[in-house]
């Protein structure tokens, strides 16, 4: 797709690695999670981020730390690739004291801001100012922290995508927003959203530099934004990018997704991200079929000893709850 | 002390907690290089550069938004919001964003968000600029609700408000700015949740906030030439509310006038008359009598203005009829 | 062993889901992975997939059957006996996080609403403590409603007292003063007259003022029996005249007065007890027993002497007005009553030891060293170091009679010494 830099060097083995372990992490992570929501352990909402991985994979590996992320509803792949303690987000959504919020939050809401995460959100559009406030708190401080605020096309349409990006222009603030263009909004198709499909195009309207990526493709995602990191550090921010992508199932647990027309979704399954970072790895980094083995068992078995952690994880007090209640 | 402007007491707030933190910065339409259309950020631009002293767009719930934003990540900012009825572009920032954050993520995280905009009637500027809008925000837990009356307590409550971690409405009003009063010398602060006394009595507690305490202190100046000592309560927070002053001025004169310029429906004097009658029935010698704006919107026509909103003939009434005064001359008839 | 495959949780508010397909029999061998079943909801079709290994045990539904959400659909195991513990799995699961207790509900303990006739809320109160019966007054305020001020001049004219409090509990002034008022509690058997010497010996500013305990004086009887109900009943008595109280309490109104010095909402600023109850075990239960069965004055006086070393100290107007209130009213039967939830034989049942630890404030206790009804020695036994304990050595149960200079003097300056 447009606008992917022409590598020059292969990549070193060690980004190519962590790519593909991030994007596996994340892989089982919302399939495992899945499992336990159908047998009641995980209850409320779950968005998975199944299919999207690329992004969230490619776009953290070129920050820092410092920097800041915001995420949306579907945000579990974010946390993951910004480095989150896989135990505390499962005891998050198996609603336990040792959650990232104490199981105050949930799926939609784990926040960790001692790290710079803004957190996942349950109203769409809503990270886009929150990311922006965030760059803004940085150039208030004077530091070059960038704040990576992660999008849907669904926000697009939203007037606080408009409104936020356009101050982050005026004030040339260190922000990039990538907009995951997974082509539905819940289960509206993108062409009945907007007449512009090509969602980049907003930005150059209101003067921000703008980006195509292909979503599917980690590496591509991650050079992008290396690019987008360095240019904002420069003062030269803010910058938008586009990353497009298609989900492997509905909105969420509960949606089949039949709306989705099974051309296309077999087009998109055919680019798996997962299957990408693994082929660059072994491809590009040598990777041996034993190196591969050996990075899924242990991703498969940190997962399991999330659950038992969470599983044996103190239930929250109630009334610790009624003591909390007394600061509102 | 020194006597000053409501808005220049706000501007000292300001200007204070800028000169001692320099994470606090403040935003807003037109408060740069203009000053604010009320002139409370005048001279701040000059003093602490464009960083910190920024104009923005027409987009409040951009700015809001990014004001959250930045207060989760550690700023300290300031929105000035033109009129609060502007705020309602911003509400979901305020309510779903701002108000819920510190919960959402088991109270580690925490929004040091002041929003500082004004509302109330004042001089026909009808119905989409006039709004008292407390009981919205009064209504999400999460929301620190601030409404000063005077300047004194405009600057501490303010100066308060930059140096905890909640969100702040700070909800000015728009007559008050050029009123004046005295503001004591040296560091002054005034912790939420403090209720004041703005004048002393035994016959009957009146309860305002805002614009509504001068409307308050004016009817007990005509109670007293009738003999009636009526003490005048100020709450100056609604959220934290001073449960406890309240409660002890009702035990002490036994009924109670609640006036608020916001309209009746839905309103803060509801929910604190259902306080005083259940924390407080068995001291009632009358029902708690609420004084407040018609349930319609404010029109221009300034006579019609007038009779929208609470006047002092209404609070005087309300005090006598809860002496049950006017009832006895009818007995006596 | 046996494992359960659920009916998987499809939707947040779904509670059922339709079976329409089956594809396991009882006796297959199940597989980790495999797809067991197909359930439909109001959205979709799903795939049970089987998160579990073993021999299909149980069916609970057939094709068509309605099934529960996150109740077992297939249940596993090697033996037919396992059902018992998958359905308590299910259980288990589907009761997760939902440990909240429901909120109790207080019923509010206040007297019914008096007559017909409409009256302010302050007006009844005021007239039941004062005695006047509200239907019979003629009402001033809006549609002839009796209000305060028409209980308050009926009151003027009668001369009873005015001192209003919410639970109709007697207070009466001894001295009007100033500042954060003394308030004196009488011990079991005894009334606010108890008081009305000492108060005229204590040097303070302070208003001084005596409650009568539920039973007790001009007090209504108690609500029901038990320490707690009399501490209540105390406790909103005094709400209903303030916040901020300095207490001086002897024998029964000394552990009252602790268990109120840690109650929220009210501020006891100093506590004065005189040979407090409730810090030990032992009570004189021949005395308690013997007080309330004496019938003549004799009798009375016999066993009123036990409370003070040298008989000389106990008024003769003190036995008098207590056989006086007797035959007025029903009073030792009440006392009895209230006698039985606080004492059983020679033990008090009721301790604010841990009530006493805990109060910040500047506290005195003053025992008599011939202390007959309780046990000084017992009382004094591990008390905290911040408080004053003064042993009288020639004193009994009374000894704010019995050293009634020195007991003043302390009270004053148990109250100075708050600050």
């Amino acid at each position: 797709m447009a606008n992917t830099p022409p590598r020059e060097n292969a990549p070193p083995k060690a980004l190519l690695e962590k790519l593909f372990r991030t994007a596996y992490s994340i892989r089982v992570f919302e399939t495992e999670g899945i499992k336990l929501y159908r047998q009641g352990l995980i209850r409320g909402y779950f968005h998975p981020y199944l299919g999207q991985e690329g992004i969230a994979t490619g776009a953290c590996a070129a920050l820092s730390k410092g920097d800041y992320i915001a995420s949306t509803h579907r945000g579990h792949g974010h946390c993951i690739a910004w480095g989150a303690d896989i135990k505390r987000m499962v005891a998050e959504l198996l609603q336990k004291e040792t959650g990232y919020c104490r199981g105050y939050g949930g799926s939609m809401h784990i926040a960790d801001i001692t790290t710079g995460n803004l957190g996942a959100n349950g109203i769409v559009g809503a990270g886009t100012p929150l990311g922006v406030g965030a760059a803004l708190a940085a150039q208030v401080r004077g530091s070059d922290a960038v704040t990576v605020t992660f999008t849907t096309d669904g926000a697009t349409n939203n007037g606080t995508f408009l409104e936020s990006l356009n101050l982050a222009a005026i004030w040339n603030l260190n922000f990039i927003l990538i907009i995951e263009n997974n082509q539905y909004a819940v289960s509206t198709p993108i062409g009945e959203s907007t007449r512009e499909t090509d969602l980049y195009k907003r930005g150059i309207a209101i003067g921000v530099e703008s980006h195509l990526v292909d979503g599917n493709d980690p590496l591509a995602v991650h050079d992008l934004m290396v690019e987008a990191v360095k240019k904002c550090r420069a003062g030269q921010g803010p910058i938008l990018i586009e990353a497009r992508t298609f989900r492997h199932m509905g909105h969420h647990v509960n949606d089949p997704g039949k709306y989705m027309p099974e051309d296309k979704l077999k087009y998109y399954k055919e680019r798996d991200p997962v299957d990408r970072a693994r082929n660059d790895f072994v491809e590009m980094g040598g990777a041996t079929a034993a190196e591969i083995a050996t990075i899924e068992k242990q991703v498969q078995d940190e997962f399991e000893e999330a659950v038992e952690f969470s599983k044996n994880s103190p239930e929250v007090s109630v009334e610790e709850f009624r003591e909390f209640a007394a600061v509102y | 002390m020194r006597e000053i402007m409501y808005r220049d007491a706000l501007r000292e707030a300001i200007d204070e907690e800028m000169a001692r933190n320099s994470q606090v910065f403040i935003i807003g339409e037109g408060i740069a290089e203009r000053g604010g259309s009320y002139k409370v950020t005048e001279g701040l631009l000059a003093k602490y550069g464009s960083k910190r002293v920024r104009d923005t767009p027409i987009a409040e719930a951009g700015m809001i938004g990014v004001g959250v934003g930045a207060a989760i990540a550690g700023g300290r900012p300031i929105v000035e919001i033109l009129y609060v009825d502007f705020a309602m572009l911003g509400m979901d920032m305020i309510v779903n964003q701002a108000a819920k954050f510190r919960l959402m993520t088991g109270g580690n995280g925490r929004v040091p968000f002041v929003m500082r905009t004004q509302g109330g009637t004042g001089g026909g500027v009808a119905a989409q600029h006039s709004q008292s809008l407390e009981a919205l925000f009064y209504a999400i837990p999460g929301l620190r609700v601030v409404m000063p009356s005077t300047p004194a307590d405009a600057k501490g409550l303010l100066k308060y408000a930059l140096r905890q971690d909640d969100p702040v409405m700070f909800l000015e009003h728009k007559h008050l700015y050029m009123t004046k009063g005295l503001v004591p010398d040296g560091e002054h602060i005034i912790e939420f949740g403090k209720g004041d006394i703005k004048r002393e009595g035994k016959d009957v507690t009146i309860i305002a906030w805002s614009n509504m305490v001068h409307r308050a202190l004016e009817a007990a100046t005509e109670l007293a030439k009738q003999g009636i000592e009526a003490e005048v309560i100020d709450p100056r927070t609604l959220v934290p509310l001073d449960k406890q002053m309240i409660l002890k001025s009702v035990a002490k004169t036994k009924r109670v006038v609640i006036v608020q310029e916001a309209c009746r429906r839905g309103g803060v004097a509801s929910d604190i008359a259902s306080i005083i009658q259940a924390e407080a029935f068995y001291e009632l010698d009358a029902p708690v009598e609420i004084v407040a704006g018609l349930d319609i919107p404010v029109p221009f026509n300034l006579v019609l203005e007038k009779a929208s909103v609470p006047q002092k003939d209404d609070v005087v009434a309300a005090a006598r009829r809860s002496l049950h005064l006017d009832a006895y001359a009818q007995a006596a008839e | 062993m046996s494992d359960a495959i659920l009916c998987p949780q499809v939707g947040q508010d779904l509670t059922e889901a339709k079976v329409v397909a089956l594809h396991v029999k009882l006796g297959d061998t199940v597989k980790k992975g495999m797809i067991v079943a197909e359930v439909e909801s109001e959205k979709a079709t799903f795939e049970v997939e089987a998160f579990a290994a073993g021999v299909v045990i149980e069916l609970p539904y057939q094709v068509g059957d309605t099934a529960t959400v996150l109740e077992p659909l297939v249940v596993l195991g090697s033996d037919a006996d396992a059902k018992p513990a998958a359905k308590k799995q299910a259980e288990a699961l589907t009761k997760n996080g939902t440990g909240a207790k429901q909120h109790d509900v207080v019923a509010p303990a206040r007297a019914a609403v008096n007559g017909q006739g409409r009256s302010s809320p302050l007006a009844r109160r005021t007239a039941q403590n004062s005695g006047l019966e509200i239907d019979r007054i003629a009402g001033t305020g809006p549609d002839g409603a009796v209000v305060l001020r028409d209980v308050e001049a009926l009151v003027a004219k009668s001369g009873k007292s005015a001192v209003a409090s919410a639970t109709g509990l007697n207070v009466k002034s001894l001295k009007d003063g100033k500042g954060t008022p003394v308030v004196f509690i009488h011990g079991f058997g005894a009334e606010i007259a108890a008081w009305r010497q000492i108060a005229m010996a204590i040097g303070l500013p302070n208003t001084l003022l005596a409650i009568d305990l539920p039973g007790h004086g001009a007090s209504p009887d108690a609500a029901a029996p038990g320490f707690q109900c009399i501490v209540d009943a105390v406790e909103s008595t005094l709400r209903s005249m303030g916040t901020e109280f300095h207490l001086v309490g002897h024998s029964l109104g000394a552990a009252i007065a602790i268990a109120l010095s840690v109650q929220n909402g009210l501020t006891i600023k100093s506590l004065t007890l005189f040979a407090p109850a409730g810090l030990g075990t032992i009570v004189d239960g021949d005395f308690v027993a013997g007080f309330l069965a004496a019938k003549s004055e004799a009798a009375l006086s016999a066993q009123m002497k036990k409370l003070v070393n040298d008989p000389a100290d106990l008024p003769a107007s003190m036995i008098k007005a207590t056989q006086a209130a007797r035959e007025a009213g029903p009073v030792a039967e009440r006392q009895t009553k209230i006698a039985a939830g606080l004492f059983e034989g020679s033990t008090q049942l009721f301790s604010v030891r841990a009530e006493l630890a805990k109060y910040p404030g500047p506290c005195r206790i003053v025992l008599g060293q011939r202390d007959g009804i309780i046990s000084s020695s017992e009382t004094n036994k591990k008390l905290s170091p911040g408080i004053a304990v003064h042993l009288l050595e020639n004193a009994g149960h009374l000894p704010f009679l019995e050293e009634q200079g020195l007991s003043a003097r302390l009270i004053a300056e148990s109250v100075r010494s708050s600050g």
